[in-house]
């Protein structure tokens, strides 16, 4: 059934790909970078979805204080911030690409920068309590906290930035570029993929990471 | 208070285990030695008795007034003295004294606050700043900030461990007259100590 | 009543302390001014841009908050007497008077570095009002978050260091807005317009004071 599993996703990014560089045509104005669409947003969307299983797993700590939840906490941390750190760097090749530079302090950049913080913070806390059961405790204080302040980064501080400097206004995200169908089809077809492709490797370092752990002599 | 269950509790440190299963209970009036070598987890069993220190597994459950609990729900009726529970350096017995009775929440009664410092001959330095108190002073003075509310319970970690000759009388004695009506739990090395209590829990390392 | 008594406690005894002790107020005002005089000298009379100004002066007090504000529980947690409030307090009392004993360094360090970094840097002050109202807003945020970070921080070990990193991804939405705001009041015609700005400061103070208080007590209780 795993392998089934696997075999199947690994058919469907294939063809995530095919569609991304064959089958979508690239979009008026933008040329062969808006092809940066398929793969850009589906990441920055998993990274958002994988700070999000954070969050409620680190509730679920301080709930429950079982360390089988604080892997599910740490494990969707780690693939958030690997996820952000990809989708900083498939930014900057868009903006590049649409704006001429890398990066311009744009609120998105903001964001996603602030983000990537967020989880170096707490990769960083972990490291540095040595209880165990402290750890796990701080660490989901951290990540919960972060959550609390997210929505004032991610849907505050854009508006009001952007409404002071005009300049930097982004184009409003990849819908106006979606014009052709078969792109909005692959888009869609890249974004489930990608969802899949996060529960399935999501689960799978959950079971790694709890053998280390047993491994390393914690009670889990 | 009637009675602390605790209850098949383990502590680990990561991959270190410190201790695990112990399960006894102390009822009103009886008293439990925890005795056991350096290293064998004394302190921190007894840190967990008092809510300071989260188990790895087990609980530790207070009895009282009909309730029961956590340790935490029951701050004003069990007092503890431990080496890593200390009060504070700047403030003299009186300002620390009062900092306790004002977090607590308890009334400005201060008699058997000037009580105590009288038994253990530290009403000369009442208003004096701990800092400058001698280690058995300091100790002295710590049991005496466990003392002040009444509690109905008693935590103590070594408690009379640099304490003078008439420092550990008196706390023998202050000892023996609270007994019957509450709980006792010593964490110790020193036979002496031990001979306070009833019952003895062994810890290995 | 009782529980502004309880809160009362803590932050008397914080007080005496500091008198006695000096544990964070003068070195961090000390540092402060040590910011102050290493940027105006650097810089002179030349930055004349308010954003630039504002920004400036925002460097400065996030780093002196860095130094001093984390040492309310730092300090108890070295000296063996965190486990007393833990025995003694309940949750809420103390994050509610250590924030006080925060706001009380932090309104200290403001009420010094503001007016020496206006003079010494030259900067045209129009709107006073609008000023003062966006540090206030701004340092109730920080100061909240930094005391929960503060019991966070002082349970783990290379502190110093993992304070500012972990308080800084936090407090960026007030840092920006603060940076805004504090900008229209050096230069702008009618900063008043803007006053959304506030709003915002204070959204954030308030989110943070409710998540903060919730959340304390998983850092403190065991």
């Amino acid at each position: 059934m795993p392998v089934l599993i696997g075999t199947a996703l690994f058919l469907w990014m294939a063809g995530v790909m095919y569609g991304a560089f064959v089958y979508a045509p690239p979009a008026e104005g933008l040329g062969e970078t808006s092809r940066l669409i398929f793969l850009h947003v589906p990441v920055a969307w998993t990274s958002v979805m994988a700070f999000i299983t954070s969050f409620v797993y680190s509730i679920l700590v301080l709930r429950r204080n079982r360390h089988e939840d604080d892997i599910r906490a740490e494990v969707a941390a780690r693939m958030g911030l690997w996820y952000c750190v990809l989708a900083t760097i498939t930014g900057a090749f868009w903006a590049k690409a649409t704006w001429n530079t890398y990066w311009n302090w744009d609120p998105r950049e903001i964001s996603i920068v602030v983000l990537l913080l967020v989880y170096m913070s707490y990769f960083g806390l972990r490291s540095a309590v040595t209880d165990p059961d402290k750890k796990i405790r701080l660490a989901a204080v951290y990540a919960i906290l972060a959550a609390i302040i997210m929505p004032f980064l991610v849907f505050v501080v854009p508006r009001m930035y952007m409404s002071l400097h005009p300049d930097t206004l982004i184009n409003n995200s990849g819908k106006s570029q979606l014009a052709d169908v078969r792109m909005k089809q692959v888009f869609f077809f890249s974004l489930a993929g990608f969802t899949l492709l996060y529960f399935w490797l999501f689960n799978l370092s959950v079971r790694i990471e709890r053998l280390v752990r047993r491994k390393e002599g914690w009670n889990v | 208070m009637e009675k602390i269950v605790t209850e098949a509790v383990g502590k680990r440190f990561g991959p270190h285990l410190i201790f695990e299963e112990i399960s006894f209970e102390i009822a009103r009036g009886g008293s439990v030695c925890l005795w056991g070598p350096n290293g064998s987890g004394k302190s921190t069993l007894l840190k967990i008795m008092a809510g300071l220190i989260r188990a790895s597994s087990g609980n530790v459950t207070y009895f009282a007034g009909g309730k029961s609990g956590k340790p935490g729900q029951f701050k004003n009726l069990f007092g503890m003295s431990a080496p890593d529970v200390r009060l504070y350096d700047e403030l003299s017995p009186l300002e620390n004294l009062e900092f306790l009775r004002r977090s607590r929440g308890l009334s400005e009664d201060t008699k058997y606050e000037s009580e105590l410092l009288e038994q253990f001959s530290l009403t000369e330095f009442a208003k004096e700043p701990i800092e400058n108190f001698s280690s058995g002073m300091r100790q002295k003075f710590h049991l005496i900030g466990a003392l002040a509310h009444r509690p109905a319970a008693l935590l103590l970690d070594e408690p009379t461990s640099f304490m003078d000759e008439a420092g550990r009388r008196q706390t023998a004695e202050i000892i023996a007259g609270l007994k019957p009506a509450s709980l006792l739990a010593v964490a110790t090395n020193d036979p002496a100590e031990r001979a306070w209590c009833e019952a003895t829990i062994e810890l290995r390392k | 009543m009782s529980y502004a008594s309880k809160i009362y406690a803590v932050v008397k005894k914080d007080a005496l302390e500091e008198m006695r002790a000096r544990y964070a107020v003068n070195s961090t005002l000390l540092f402060c001014v040590t910011c102050l005089m290493v940027v105006s000298f650097s810089l002179g009379g030349s930055v004349s841009d308010p954003r630039l100004q504002s920004a400036l002066l925002w460097v400065i007090l996030f780093f002196s908050s860095m130094m001093g504000l984390p040492r309310v529980f730092i300090k108890e947690e070295d000296r063996g007497t965190m486990n007393t409030l833990r025995l003694v307090c309940e949750p809420g009392q103390v994050f509610i008077g250590k924030t006080l004993v925060n706001l009380f360094l932090l309104t200290a360090v403001m009420a010094i570095v503001a007016p020496l970094y206006i003079i010494l840097l030259n900067v045209t002050l129009r709107h006073v009002g609008f000023f003062i109202l966006t540090i206030t807003l701004a340092s109730l945020g920080l100061t909240v978050v930094s005391t929960l970070l503060s019991a966070v921080v002082a349970q783990a070990r290379a502190r110093g260091t993992l304070f500012p990193a972990l308080v800084f991804p936090v407090l960026m939405p007030v840092f920006l807005i603060a940076v805004e705001a504090t900008g229209r009041a050096f230069e702008a015609p009618s900063p008043w317009d803007h006053a959304n700005l506030l709003v915002f400061l204070t959204c954030y103070a308030v989110a943070a004071l409710v998540g903060g208080t919730f959340l304390f007590e998983y850092v403190f209780s065991e």
